[in-house]
């Protein structure tokens, strides 16, 4: 779909028309008698046939003749036999013309700038409007394609870190508005999906509370009352011992004493 | 164990509630008792100041005291120990070392009966020894008012669910 430009152009019909009136008018004329000869001849040559038909028929198929005798046989053979010289010539023409074709196809393309000629000629945007882009892509079966790439295979050949090594993040992370960002965030929303009562409950279980409240009280719980009490503590344990060993006394003592109402 | 030992540390909080032997004991004791030994001196080295303050030049050290030191001590033993246990169960010597006095409902003593308690202490001290003997770390007045003197090392007087009404005594 090419279109001429330029000097295709002063080859319009407008063109021609100049071009006809530079030629004499005898010409023109000439070509009227031609016509108008050719035409009578022609016309001639109907009437003539359709005279001589009739006689021809009897001429070239006798009927008194057996049908082999006919001069209608002779004349068959003969269009049989130019017939044959007929194919075998366009056969040989055919075959001539693919040897030349491509000769002569290489040495002209050879001789001129084709790329050029398509960039000055061609209108390559008019062809993509008629182009049906849509319709081609509607006929595209993505899956199958994306199916059919060795994407591993790709990954494989792909130096990732490489890549990565030459990313500057600090560049990219300064132009990341990252203010903009969180305060798109719904944190509310967030929020409300986490459970906090268990991760607080989770720390506290994880942190022995009790001990940092014992810790960080002054006064009657510091480290030296500890002390006292831990070895008052032992001392009974060890006096509880000696007696019952004296007291040869088998059980345990009962030290539970009642607590908040509830007898032992 | 309760709530109530939270705050007590982790090695200490097996035993708490338990009843108290007599090392521990005699030794809250013995603080107790040099607190009133303190206690009086105070009072009679007020006195004696107030006396020389009052009439300097006549002034002369007190004589004929001797009887009153023991009923003083008596006195000021008896009102210490009961109103220390009838308001938080401790002493001095008890919230050093630990301890803590709870009736046989394991709530904290009535006042008359921890008056009654410390007048025992007071007229048959040897009785704390029994401590040691007794199978249930029982002293001879925790046998008589049905009392016990437990571990107790968190850091409130009392348990809240005690029900007990209490005297705020400060100091104790």
């Amino acid at each position: 779909m090419t279109e001429l430009g330029g000097a295709a152009g002063g080859q319009s019909p407008s063109a021609s028309s100049d071009d006809s009136r530079a030629v004499p008018p005898v010409v023109d004329v000439a070509i009227s008698a031609g016509l108008t000869a050719a035409g009578m001849v022609a016309r001639s040559a109907t009437t003539a046939y359709r005279l001589v038909q009739p006689f021809a028929t009897l001429v070239l198929q006798p009927p008194v003749l057996p049908e082999r005798y006919w001069p209608q046989r002779g004349i068959d053979r003969m269009a049989d036999r130019g017939e044959r010289a007929r194919r075998q010539g366009v056969r040989q023409a055919w075959a001539l013309l693919d040897d030349i074709v491509p000769f002569v196809v290489d040495a002209i393309l050879d001789r001129i700038d084709l790329t050029q000629i398509v960039i000055d000629r061609v209108k390559v945007m008019r062809i993509v409007d008629e182009v049906d882009i849509a319709g081609i892509v509607g006929h595209l079966d993505f899956d199958s394609i994306v199916e059919s790439v060795p994407i591993d295979h790709i990954l494989e050949l792909v130096d990732i870190n490489g890549i990565v090594a030459r990313v500057n993040l600090d560049q990219i992370m300064a132009r990341v508005d990252v203010n903009a960002i969180v305060s798109t965030v719904d944190i509310q929303a967030i929020i409300s999906r986490v459970d906090l009562g268990s991760i607080a409950n989770q720390v506290i279980d994880e942190v022995d509370l009790p001990e940092i409240i014992w810790e960080s009280s002054g006064g009657m719980a510091s480290e030296a009352v500890v002390g006292v009490r831990m070895q008052g503590r032992a001392a009974d344990e060890r006096i509880n011992r000696i007696v019952d060993r004296v007291l040869r006394r088998r059980q345990d003592r009962n030290t539970a004493a009642p607590v908040d109402g509830t007898e032992p | 164990m309760t709530d109530r030992y939270a705050t007590v540390p982790a090695q200490a909080r097996d035993f708490q509630g338990q009843r108290a032997g007599i090392v521990t004991r005699v030794a809250a004791s013995v603080v107790d008792f040099l607190v009133v030994i303190f206690a009086i001196c105070l009072i009679y080295g007020g006195i004696i100041l107030a006396t020389f303050i009052i009439r300097p030049s006549s002034f002369h050290w007190p004589r004929n005291l001797s009887w009153s030191v023991p009923v003083v001590y008596i006195v000021l033993v008896t009102a210490y120990l009961s109103f220390s246990w009838a308001g938080t169960g401790r002493t001095y010597g008890g919230a050093l070392l630990g301890v803590r006095v709870v009736n046989h409902k394991g709530a904290t003593m009535r006042l008359p009966g921890a008056i009654l308690r410390a007048v025992l202490c007071v007229v048959f001290p040897i009785g704390l020894l029994w401590v040691a003997i007794s199978s249930a770390n029982r002293s001879v007045q925790d046998l008589i008012f049905r009392t016990s003197v437990i571990y107790d090392w968190s850091a409130r007087a009392e348990p809240e669910s005690s029900g007990q009404k209490t005297l705020a005594l400060p100091g104790t």
